[in-house]
């Protein structure tokens, strides 16, 4: 499962579709807490993560899973209008995100899982 | 001369006080010369009268220093009113940047799973020309951000590390020839290219050189890239046939000129130009064009190794 955190509705149900269309299960999530809900209910095999979001920010919630060490080993798939925001070290998309691009990291990081 | 706290003393807490720093104070005293009334200008008073004066001389002084102080206090005003102007304009640049960026992905994510999912070019190619437009917009909202950016912080940021200018203008150039199939784009490189940039401006820097050659270059005509080892510092040329007309190189390094430049070629905002040349400067660089009929068109770069 890949789990998929962005605010902006359109551009997460089109990730969703084209996540979806590789033969990947999906779950989305539209803020911070919310993925943070879904990460201890059932961990994905790649988390995409925006990072600007009304309430928890991606930022906080990267900052949270590196504190749970049952977390912490998740990969982390960094997609955001400013790289200069993204953690240390992730692997980002800049947006606006081309598929093709996103899609081949998806599968270097789940195949690597 | 009074009993208790003297003139001087009042004028020195008057001034030091923020409520009275720009009150207008006018002295009067039975002391005298040059040097006293210099004594009295130096500590801060506007006028310094010796006693005794008219009537009519200290109306005219009172009269003319409350004048004074009304235009001072309007053109504070008018200044203040400005400045919050300026900041909010500044805010809301860039605030709308980022807001608009996020519909503009999902318009753009959209249009490239159409032209994944479509079979038939009639769905594909309007699918692509909405991905074509929106990725315009895109860099519209870019150069709005970098302006914003740039004012605000009043100059270029730049993260530098060890860069290889031979490999990013081969990667800018690459992604040019993917989206103008029909360009011709020739790059020649000599020596040793490697320095300490921030080699995302620079590559910023050639594609919008280059992109400029391809789209307002002659449509046959080759663009010519150049980069050259010089020593302590590398040349960069960008190159096409087609020339810029004279009355706009005066100004063509100026931000928003494709507002007051309007024709059917401007398709941008005017400021990709202006930004390069802030990145150039911000590298302690130079950036210059020569342009006419008979050689073209040349943008000339130089830009040392070393930034610091």
């Amino acid at each position: 499962m890949i789990l998929v955190v962005d605010d902006e509705v359109y551009g997460r149900e089109t990730l969703r579709d084209a996540l979806e269309d590789e033969g990947y299960r999906v779950v989305v999530a539209r803020d911070g807490e919310t993925a943070l809900r879904e990460l201890e209910r059932d961990q994905p095999k790649l988390l995409i993560l925006d990072l600007v979001m009304p309430g928890m920010s991606g930022n906080t919630l990267y900052d949270e899973m590196q504190r749970a060490p049952s977390l912490a080993k998740i990969p982390v798939l960094v997609t955001t209008a400013d790289p200069t925001r993204a953690p240390l070290g992730v692997p980002t998309i800049a947006k606006p995100i081309q598929i093709d691009r996103l899609l081949a990291l998806v599968k270097l990081a789940v195949d690597k899982a | 001369m009074m009993p208790g706290l003297d003139g001087f003393e009042l004028l020195r807490a008057l001034r030091d006080d923020p409520a009275t720093r720009s009150l207008p104070i006018v002295m009067l005293s039975a002391r005298a010369g040059d040097e006293a009334r210099a004594e009295g200008l130096m500590a801060g008073v506007d006028d310094y009268l010796v006693k005794p004066f008219s009537a009519r001389e200290l109306l005219a002084c009172v009269s003319s220093r409350l004048a004074a102080r009304a235009t001072q206090i309007g053109r504070e005003t008018e200044i203040s009113e400005l400045r919050k102007t300026v900041d909010y304009n500044e805010r809301f640049t860039a605030i709308l940047g980022h807001d608009l960026r996020n519909p503009l992905n999902a318009i753009m994510t959209t249009a490239q799973l159409l032209q994944r999912r479509g079979k038939s070019p009639d769905i594909t190619t309007p699918a692509a020309r909405i991905e074509l437009a929106a990725e315009r917009m895109a860099r519209m909202i870019s150069q709005l951000l970098d302006l914003a950016r740039l004012r605000v912080a009043g100059g270029l940021q730049l993260a530098t590390k060890h860069v290889d200018l031979g490999q990013v203008c081969r990667q800018v150039l690459d992604e040019l020839r993917s989206a103008h199939p029909d360009a011709r784009i020739e790059l020649a490189t000599t020596g040793d290219l490697q320095g300490r940039w921030d080699g995302d401006r620079l590559a910023q820097v050639i594609s919008n050189l280059a992109g400029n050659a391809i789209e307002h270059g002659t449509p046959d005509g080759p663009v010519h890239v150049g980069l050259a080892d010089n020593g302590t510092a590398i040349t960069l040329h960008v190159k096409n046939p087609g020339a810029i007309a004279g009355e706009v190189l005066p100004t063509l390094f100026d931000p928003f000129r494709g507002a007051t430049h309007r024709h059917e070629k401007t398709r941008g905002l005017g400021l990709g130009l202006y930004i390069s040349q802030q990145v150039v400067t911000a590298h302690r660089g130079t950036i210059n064009v020569r342009s006419n009929a008979v050689e073209g068109t040349c943008f000339e770069i130089h830009l040392p190794r070393e930034t610091a």
